[in-house]
């Protein structure tokens, strides 16, 4: 079974994706800020990494860049989601969702990476 | 005896017959007037045997003083009679006398010296050969000699006179001498024959006379009388000289040296070694020496040093002939003072064409210099102060203003110390807290914060431009500022301009010191002031416009996080609706769900363009550029307008090949979507649409077309600017930001955007892009290749 974490600060969306990919037959694990996802990243490596943008304790983007420059998650693939406007700024990530998405959008691109 | 020998004497010292008296030594002990006429000088005291200057035998052989008569007879004794000598006086003219020594015994019968007797036997020529001489003198005179008798009758006339006159000798003879005297001179004529008749002489008597051609000439007249042997006036010869020709030059040179002498403009004449020659009253004026002073000088004493080499190139110009026009320079008064003057120097030469010297006319243009000086400075000023107002005027930035002011004025008033002080506007207790600025070439420097004086505060409120010309000379004590000065600063003079705002309230100023005194002039007092002025307005629109840009961005920064803040829920209530679609369990719940998608699609797509117009307000929207089928775009994008709108039929024409379009696919879909809702939007009461695809020579055209409401001309003027709607738009559901977006998109594509429009009538937009550059195209195709 393909492990998925989820890095996400809002309650009803981190629910939402969790429920939507748990039915898709991934194992799910979220995180609401930073802090607590590195905690759980020394234990384990997941299969895809799904990172919101904006984040109580920090951005998607430098955890993204960190999770690339660590040799045990480089070859992870790493989707990046934002509401925020300047998404096409963000570079680094292997694909961006912009907020509001479709469910089917989000699937298919998740399959499509792991 | 000795009164009888005194009057004998008194006699002799009278008499018309020289004569003259030696001791046994041979000393001159008398001698009359005749004599000293005869020896044309007066013997020295004690001289020897003759007062004559020299003595010569009438054969032209100089005498030996032993020779002398005068010597022989008191030495030898010998007392011949009558020798004939010949007598050369200072003047080198000749007298032949007829010497007659006498001797003189005391009352022993001793010799005690001689007298002489000289008589002026005139020269020793015969009467034929001076009669000879005398008629060939009078033949090839330029002079008229006429001779005629006492009735006026012309008996004699020469060639000179038949030149004078025009008659010839023939024409002449036997004709009254008032053939040559015009009218009005006759009675002169009368004069004349009773003057002569008495035997008197007339001498260089200047008249008139005509000449045959009836023309008059001034002539000048010596006129004798001519005696019969026995004294008996018989007639009058009359040597006439032409003097036109002098009078002429002599009038002309009245009338030169007169202008030469009224000039105001110095006239110098100098010779070739650069002596002065001569010097008028202008160059005295001029230059402060007097006339005595100069003649004799060196010109150079004119001359500054630094320009001496000039007179050495005027020199050798002149030796070549050459003149020297209007040549703008620099001279010294005797003062030492510098003058600017403007010189004409021309070559002078003599008759002969040789060159001697040269005339120099100098006038003085220190004035025109000046005034000419004094304008350009008054244009420069004008320039700077044009440069300064457009600089200042064209930015807005506050620290840029302040710098380029301060910059500028600072090298202008060539000051050695330039600050502005400008209250910190972002200071709480602003009063005495000011911001310094000094010249520098980096306009981001830090400025240094400057509490003011309270003494310097009182100068600056007067609200005066402050000039101090020389701080050791102000009175310290009156104002505790300048105290303040002295002590802190070097410098001796100094400038404060205040720089006053609209309101009157003091905002910064200016201040300049140097170190030199009397540094500054109240002309950059005046100049400075101006700017000051300028800046001060400047500085103000500066500061509105930072406030206007900081509440902009403030916006700006407020939208983009409202924004955030609506798509996050947003997001989980698309997504639990997709997911509730999927379990859909009738068909109406399926409809209900499909709507209320649509309206959270809505609902995205109002915050999506309010984001979009502040990313286009901060520069933040970023393009795509590639190539894309703009035909195949309008198409998709119509067929999804057909399904939100089924009351309106939208009818298309877009041709059968595809229109390739360089640009933001995206993008253009989002003006054509926006183009299109709003024909369905406005127009609630028709039917159709019409959208037209059109390939212009070097433009792509898209139409669309509704019959709806329409708009004014007012409208369609302001249609494309930010939050605008049209005045008959009430009721109608909608942000104003649509078409603004369209316009700035279509912009960034170098195309346009326009409207035709009646009220009533419905509108035709229009859009226009550029075909892709050939450029593009291969550059694209290299690409897709690799």
């Amino acid at each position: 079974m393909k492990i998925i974490h989820i890095l996400e600060d809002d309650y009803n969306i981190r629910e939402l994706i969790q429920m939507l990919l748990e039915t898709q037959g991934y194992k799910v694990e979220v995180f609401a800020n930073i802090n607590e996802f590195w905690k759980m990243e020394n234990e384990n490596v997941p299969d895809l990494f799904l990172l919101d943008y904006m984040l109580p304790d920090g951005n998607g983007l430098e955890v993204c860049k960190n999770l690339k420059s660590t040799d045990e998650t480089r070859d992870v693939p790493v989707i990046l989601m934002s509401a925020h406007p300047n998404l096409l700024n963000m570079e680094g990530a292997d694909a961006l969702l912009p907020k509001p998405f479709d469910v089917d959008e989000l699937v298919q691109l998740i399959s499509s990476h792991i | 005896m000795e009164n009888a020998q005194q009057s004998g004497m008194n006699i002799l010292a009278n008499s018309p017959v020289a004569f003259y008296t030696c001791n046994l030594k041979g000393e001159i002990t008398f001698y009359n007037k005749a004599a000293t006429e005869l020896w044309g000088r007066e013997p020295k005291p004690k001289e020897k045997w003759c007062g004559s200057w020299k003595c010569w035998y009438p054969d032209n052989e100089q005498l030996p003083a032993e020779d002398h008569p005068a010597y022989k007879a008191i030495k030898d004794g010998d007392f011949q009679e009558k020798s004939k000598l010949r007598i050369e006086r200072p003047d080198h003219s000749f007298r032949t006398v007829l010497f007659i020594p006498q001797a003189e015994y005391d009352e022993a019968n001793n010799l005690k010296g001689s007298h002489f007797f000289l008589i002026d036997t005139g020269d020793c020529v015969t009467e034929q050969l001076k009669n000879a001489t005398l008629s060939a003198i009078v033949e090839s005179s330029d002079d008229a000699i006429i001779s005629k008798d006492l009735n006026g009758t012309i008996t004699g006339w020469n060639s000179g006179a038949e030149r004078i006159f025009g008659y010839s000798e023939a024409e002449a003879l036997g004709r009254s001498i008032t053939l040559i005297i015009p009218d009005s001179r006759l009675k002169e004529e009368e004069n004349i024959i009773f003057r002569l008749k008495n035997g008197e002489k007339i001498e260089h008597f200047e008249t008139l006379r005509i000449n045959k051609a009836g023309t008059l000439i001034p002539l000048s007249l010596s006129i004798s009388p001519i005696k019969d042997p026995n004294g008996k006036v018989v007639g009058a010869s009359k040597v006439a000289r032409d003097i036109s020709e002098r009078l002429q030059s002599f009038e002309k040179q009245v009338i030169l040296s007169s202008i030469v002498e009224s000039s105001d403009d110095a006239i110098i004449s100098k010779d070739l070694e650069g002596t002065i020659m001569s010097w008028n009253r202008g160059a005295q004026q001029i230059f402060g020496y007097s006339e005595e002073e100069a003649v004799g000088s060196s010109i150079t004493m004119l001359i500054p040093e630094e320009k001496l080499s000039e007179e050495s190139l005027i020199l050798s110009k002149i030796r070549n002939g050459e003149k020297i026009d209007h040549f703008e320079t620099v001279r010294k008064h005797k003062s030492g003072r510098e003058i600017q003057v403007s010189i004409t120097v021309s070559p002078l030469k003599n008759h002969n064409g040789k060159i001697i010297g040269a005339s120099k006319v100098a006038r003085d243009i220190s004035i025109q210099v000046k005034s000419q000086k004094a304008l350009k400075k008054y244009n420069e000023n004008l320039q700077i102060l044009n440069s300064v107002s457009r600089t200042i005027s064209e930015n807005l930035n506050f620290r840029q203003i302040i710098q380029r002011v301060i910059n500028i004025t600072t090298k202008l008033t060539e000051s050695e110390l330039g600050v502005i002080f400008y209250k910190n506007i972002n200071a709480e207790e602003t009063k005495k807290k000011f911001l310094a600025f000094t010249q520098s070439e980096n306009e981001d420097d830090e400025a240094k914060v400057f509490e003011l004086q309270e003494s310097l505060y009182d100068v600056l409120e007067s609200r005066q431009i402050l000039l101090i010309h020389d701080i050791e000379k102000e009175d310290k004590k009156v104002n505790p500022f300048y105290r303040k000065l002295k002590e802190k600063l070097d410098y001796k003079s100094y400038m404060i301009v205040p720089v006053m705002a609209k309101n009157g309230v003091l905002s910064g100023f200016f201040f300049f010191g140097h170190t030199q005194k009397e540094h500054f002039t109240s002309e950059n007092s005046l100049l400075i002031g101006n700017i000051a002025a300028h800046t001060a307005s400047s500085l103000q629109n500066s500061y509105l416009f930072e406030r206007v840009k900081s509440l902009s961005e403030k916006k700006d920064e407020f939208i983009a996080l409202a924004s955030h803040e609506l798509k996050t829920p947003l997001t989980s209530l698309k997504g639990y609706l997709q997911m509730l679609e999927k379990m859909n369990a009738n068909e109406t719940t399926g409809i209900f769900m499909k709507k209320t998608l649509e309206q959270v699609e809505r609902l995205n797509s109002l915050i999506e363009d309010l984001l979009d117009m502040t990313r286009l307000e901060t520069g933040k929207l970023d393009f795509e550029d590639d190539l894309f089928d703009l035909k195949e775009l309008l198409a998709e994008t119509i067929y999804t307008c057909n399904f939100s709108s089924p009351e309106h039929e939208i009818i298309h024409e877009l041709g059968s090949s595809p229109v390739m379009i360089q640009g933001d696919q995206h993008r253009i879909e989002q003006v054509v979507t926006n183009l299109i809702s709003n024909a369905i939007k406005y127009s609630p009461h028709a039917d159709r649409i019409e959208v037209k695809l059109e390939v212009e020579e070097k433009n792509i055209c898209i139409r669309v077309r509704d019959y709806g409401i329409g708009l004014s001309e007012a409208d369609q003027k302001n249609l494309f600017e930010r939050f605008y709607r049209a005045d008959n738009s009430r009721g109608i559901n909608g942000l104003g930001i649509g078409l603004y977006i369209s316009k700035q998109i279509i912009d960034r594509h170098n195309g346009c955007i326009g409207v035709n429009s009646k009220c009533g009538e419905g509108s035709e937009f229009y859009v226009t892009l550029p075909k892709p550059k050939a450029t593009w195209l291969s550059a694209k195709k290299e690409k897709r290749k690799e």
